[in-house]
């Protein structure tokens, strides 16, 4: 009997490729390494707080992959929107901490190529644009007790578009910027369950861009519009929302589950949307 | 940890914060037009018998100049009717920026609202734009005969730059006829000039007649096959007066042109000096200020 391979399309033997191996450096990673996730005094949520991961821990989840470069610098990335050709990664450096305090900063950068995009999918006249996402953000975080603590934050995110709209005669560029605070509660119940609760808060949310248009009112003239523009209107006047978690953590394992409502910040471009909505917060993720 | 940890994560942090907005171009900076316009508030030589006589060979030598640009060659030949004087080059800047606001042949449109307390709002496309820019305009010259296709190879150009900020537009347009073959009067020229120009009243895209400009050029006129020298400056103001600033040594006076009064066909030219305000009658060579003082010559 002859068993003959379906003849797949070609770009789910490439989605293959990436899959295969990444599901195998999971393996390998989950079976060698200490255990390393409870809730404890090494091993603190750092997620929306101060905290690092130690030199060499990794956390590697659905969502994201973290790496502790150095005791107190991680480096990350977010792993599903790699598939759609958003590049990104992010660092995160405490420091400063004792027994009781501790201080971070974040950083990052996401960018898209709109046109190997557009050209990807086949569009006839793929635009020439590009897609950055540079956030920072400062954390502090106070330790009431080993069981409490409360962490502000306080991030600044750019998105910006630049590139040409049409190919023949318009050029320009888009900025949104915008400010958020945040707050973290968290109680550690046990050395597996600690609940959050987030609270965030925008600022402001301001779009602005430059715009390059040549007009043709007639056979003899031509007028190039160079010009600036700055906008509130993507601005949210009391834009705040609520969300509650659990995180379970175990040996490696770590399952973070939660409901919020208000108006949802749509992560890695950090945008606060205009309508208040209920929204889940799920994380499934491994630290080792 | 390395102290060098910190330092370049700041580093890393600003250099990509250091992303801030800017314009695709850089908005280019206006020549400061503001010492000719005082020179045109305040001259500073007086009109006397001493001075008449230099004054008036200024004004020989000025008036064709000016004339260039105008559409004029002499005095008597100025350009002022019942509507005041006109100037072609003036129409001719009038018309450029009048383009702004036409529709194209591409599907864009430009709107431009009008600005009554400097302040305005910019429609391109569907993009609202409110802060800091520029329009450049270019204008390929018709050689005297519109009728026929653009050439600029043949005919030159005509660059001009008009710029725009959140509060206003701005009050210089400035700019470069290249080489631009043109009818002015009824002259044909080849004008290879800077020129500089600085607007006064309410800017209004649909009432640039309502508009003052204050005038500089710099540059060469050729006619005939003759190149002539072209570096002049004059005031044509919205009422109808024409102002043309005379030097006289270091110092100067302004030579102006006027109606007598609305719908009149007399003319009433003079001079303003640092002594007052003075009518003159060129036939008779006589000058006479608001005190009834008289100076001849």
């Amino acid at each position: 009997m002859r068993f003959c391979r379906p003849d797949l399309p070609r770009r789910s033997w490439k989605q293959r490729r990436l899959v295969v191996p990444f599901l195998a450096l999971l393996v390998l990673l989950v079976s060698t390494g200490e255990a390393a996730a409870y809730h404890n005094d090494k091993q603190k949520v750092t997620e929306d707080t101060a905290y690092t991961l130690d030199d060499g821990e990794i956390r590697l989840g659905l969502w994201k992959f973290e790496y502790g470069l150095l005791d107190d610098l991680d480096i990350g990335t977010v792993l599903p929107i790699w598939f759609i050709k958003l590049a990104n990664f992010n660092l995160k450096y405490e420091f400063w901490h004792d027994d009781t305090w501790a201080f971070a900063a974040k950083t990052g950068l996401a960018w898209l190529d709109v046109g190997s995009l557009a050209a990807a999918s086949d569009s006839k006249d793929p635009p020439e644009a590009m897609f950055f996402i540079i956030p920072f953000e400062v954390f502090g975080t106070y330790r009431f007790t080993d069981d409490l603590s409360l962490s502000l934050s306080s991030l600044f995110s750019k998105v910006a578009i630049d590139g040409s709209y049409d190919a023949e005669d318009f050029q320009g560029a888009v900025a949104v910027t915008n400010l958020q605070l945040t707050s973290t509660f968290e109680w550690r119940v046990s050395q597996v369950t600690a609940l959050l609760l987030h609270a965030r808060y925008l600022t402001y949310q301001d779009a602005s861009g430059s715009t390059m248009l040549n007009l043709h009112p007639d056979d003899f003239t031509t007028i190039k519009v160079v010009g600036a523009a700055k906008s509130d209107a993507v601005d949210v006047a009391n834009a705040v929302s609520l969300l509650a978690s659990v995180v379970f953590s175990w040996d490696t394992f770590n399952l973070r589950l939660g409901l919020g409502y208000g108006n949802y910040s749509v992560p890695v471009v950090n945008f606060v949307l205009n309508q208040k909505l209920p929204f889940p917060d799920l994380s499934v993720y491994w630290r080792w | 940890m390395s102290p060098r940890v910190p330092v370049l994560f700041l580093l890393f942090s600003c250099l990509l914060l250091a992303c801030a907005e800017k314009l695709p171009e850089e908005k280019p900076k206006a020549p400061n037009m503001e010492p000719l316009f005082q020179d045109y508030q305040t001259p500073t030589a007086p009109l006397t018998v001493e001075t008449a006589p230099l004054i008036m060979e200024s004004l020989l030598q000025t008036i064709p100049q000016a004339g260039y640009f105008c559409g004029w060659t002499t005095l008597e030949d100025m350009n002022c009717g019942t509507a005041g004087c006109t100037c072609d080059g003036i129409t001719q800047i009038r018309d450029l920026l009048d383009s702004i606001d036409k529709e194209g042949t591409a599907t864009q449109t430009l709107e431009l609202e009008p600005v009554r307390t400097r302040t305005q709002a910019l429609t391109v496309g569907s993009v609202e734009v409110e802060g800091d820019g520029f329009f450049a305009i270019t204008r390929i010259c018709d050689g005297g005969d519109s009728s026929q296709p653009a050439n600029a190879d043949a005919n030159g150009l005509i660059d001009m730059i008009l710029g725009f900020s959140a509060d206003s537009v701005d009050q210089v347009v400035w700019g470069k006829f290249k080489k631009c073959a043109m009818k002015l009067g009824q002259q044909d020229l080849l004008i290879d000039s800077e020129i500089d120009v600085r607007w006064d009243g309410d800017f209004d895209l649909a009432k640039l007649t309502d508009l003052s400009f204050l005038v500089e050029l710099r540059g060469t006129v050729t006619l005939a096959e003759q190149v002539h020298d072209l570096h002049t400056d004059f005031n044509a103001l919205s009422n109808g007066e024409f102002e043309l600033r005379l030097p006289v040594g270091e110092q100067h006076v302004i030579f102006y042109t006027t109606l007598a009064s609305e719908g009149a066909s007399a003319l009433v030219q003079g001079f303003r000096a640092a002594n007052g305000n003075w009518t003159c009658d060129f036939a008779a060579l006589t000058c006479q200020d608001e005190a009834g003082n008289s100076v001849g010559w």
